[in-house]
């Protein structure tokens, strides 16, 4: 029994850690920009794709891969802010509005490009932790823990310790009373994406 | 196998020949799309026969086939009541077939003797289940837990596999889990150690399997679709013409895409020519009449029987003997050509049973 208790530790661990990525990336844009961005799922999944174009398809390394998938995130990222979010930014409803349209369009899209079939990525390490017969960690599931660990931690001491961390979440709790401190200025507005 | 029949001289009917023409339809599995493809093929095309996948599309289809007195084939007979008289499953008797496979494993490996079966909640799964709950039954295989159904839209199966193998079983049963959650589970299975018997409907690029876990944890892996290189097919008992080239010619025009039906609409054509043929008409009725005299008809695996009463209210499924297909030094090899109206015969009690508890039977079907 106290194997089958680890063993799903680890696994809720593995699971907390992706789902926070995801879910600290929804709750900035929401609390700073004021968008509920229904197409922030679809992001990762660009970037996931992304990483399928340059490993599987170009062959090259995973981790270029990687490099890619978040370079061209952040992109798709700038991009909706300047044609779609920032000319909404004074009608929430409508920022939500369209980020449901823009969730349609990128699934629509990667359909068109990738079909809708599970794509495969062979794997990059087939090692597996064994602690027990029944308790184990595969490499790659400690690569995404240890990864959201570096990220969550290096995203508190951002917004604690920096001046741009500190105008986010002025920006995030009292929009006018930052605003009148200068917040948020382009450069805020492109960073938060 | 369209070219092929056409370059052959295409279909005689009576004294004339003619060649055969394919209307393709994609109905994005929608029931009301379903319904207007259905109406343009009958109205605009003037199709004699319609051929699809079947399930929640088939209540989109069936008032316009029935007015138009149109013969359609499923792929899932689970479609199949008393009232579809012009509906027939002449491929595939989905989950019917999957018994071959336990009864083959308990024959060949009499040591295994407790089970653990996990299913996607849905149409697809639950029938499967009870199918293989049957199975399990009649070979003396225990159940150590209870069947572990899993929403459809799970992405993380470390959970599902976790518990799954907790208890040391000897066999790990994946239903008809869709091939999205095949690998992913087999993937599990490699990482948390599991060293026992994987036993599943389909194993649709498996090649993508062996590369995630290796040749080795694949080997012995059961299922029930074999690739049609396979030179048991080539046995005279198998009705479906030239298969080692069919599966050539497949994959040289759709490369990586062979899967576990990719066979089938091209054997249910060969059955409606020959019917057609033996009818002397392309007319829907004189070729179900044609395909269904004698209650025996020419499956791609060998002679069946028009069969179902009891299941389906209906004889319109075409049911006779089915592969048992395993993974042996990273390739699909048939190890056996299993009898479902022989195993039905002995334990048929069990299915029907079983059905009914997971409320499966066509009369318990919305």
């Amino acid at each position: 029994m106290h194997e089958l208790l680890l063993q799903t530790f680890l696994n809720a661990t593995y699971a907390a850690s992706y789902i926070a990525l995801v879910a600290v990336g929804l709750v900035l844009i929401f609390g700073v920009m004021g968008v509920i961005n229904f197409a922030h799922g679809e992001l990762y999944m660009l970037g996931a794709y992304g990483v399928v174009a340059v490993y599987v398809g170009a062959q090259q390394s995973f981790l270029l891969a990687v490099a890619v998938g978040l370079v061209f995130v952040g992109l798709v990222g700038l991009l909706m802010e300047h044609i779609l979010f920032r000319p909404l930014r004074d009608n929430p409803l409508s920022g939500l509005v369209a980020s449901i349209g823009l969730l349609l369009i990128l699934q629509a899209l990667a359909a068109i490009f990738f079909g809708v079939r599970m794509e495969h990525i062979p794997p990059v390490t087939q090692e597996v932790l064994r602690f027990s017969d029944g308790v184990s960690l595969p490499l790659q599931r400690l690569f995404v823990i240890m990864a959201a660990v570096v990220l969550l931690a290096g995203l508190w001491m951002f917004l604690k310790r920096t001046r741009f961390g500190w105008a986010l979440r002025a920006s995030a709790e009292d929009r006018e009373a930052a605003s009148c401190k200068g917040y948020p200025s382009p450069a805020f507005r492109n960073w938060r994406w | 196998m369209g070219g092929w029949v056409n370059a052959l001289g295409g279909v005689k009917l009576g004294n004339e020949r003619h060649n055969i023409e394919f209307v393709a339809y994609d109905n994005e599995y929608d029931p009301g799309k379903a319904r207007a493809g259905a109406a343009k093929l009958i109205r605009e095309d003037g199709v004699q026969f319609i051929m699809m996948l079947g399930g929640d599309t088939w209540p989109g289809v069936q008032p316009v086939a029935e007015r138009a007195g149109m013969l359609v084939s499923t792929l899932l007979p689970s479609d199949l009541t008393p009232d579809t008289t012009r509906l027939i499953a002449p491929a595939e008797v989905h989950p019917i077939y999957n018994v071959t496979g336990v009864e083959w494993m308990a024959e060949t490996f009499p040591n295994l003797k407790s089970a653990v079966i996990c299913a996607q909640d849905d149409a697809l799964g639950l029938p499967s289940l009870a199918t293989y709950l049957a199975a399990f039954e009649a070979e003396g295989i225990e159940l150590q837990q209870e069947p572990l159904l899993f929403d459809p839209a799970t992405t993380d199966f470390a959970p599902i596999v976790t518990r799954l193998i907790s208890s040391n079983p000897d066999i790990v049963s994946l239903d008809t889990c869709y091939s999205d959650y095949v690998h992913p589970i087999c993937e599990q299975l490699f990482q948390q150690g599991y060293d026992g018997k994987v036993i599943s409907c389909t194993a649709d690029f498996y090649d993508q399997i062996i590369a995630k876990t290796s040749k080795e944890f694949m080997e012995g892996f059961i299922f029930q679709f074999p690739d049609f290189d396979d030179p048991a097919l080539n046995d005279p008992r198998v009705n479906f013409k030239k298969p080692n080239d069919f599966f050539e010619e497949y994959n040289r025009r759709y490369p990586g895409e062979w899967g576990a039906v990719s066979w089938e609409y091209a054997s249910i054509m060969d059955l409606w020519k020959d019917a057609a043929e033996k009818a002397g008409s392309a007319e829907p009725e004189k070729v179900l009449a044609a395909m269904k005299s004698g209650g025996k008809g020419a499956h791609a695996f060998g002679e069946a029987d028009w069969w179902g009463k009891e299941l389906f209210g209906i004889d319109n499924a075409l049911v006779g003997n089915w592969p048992v297909v395993v993974i042996e030094d990273g390739k699909a090899r048939v190890k056996a050509y299993k009898s479902i109206p022989d195993w039905y015969a002995r334990h048929g009690e069990l299915l029907v049973k079983h059905m009914e508890a997971l409320g499966q039977m066509y009369y318990q079907r919305g």
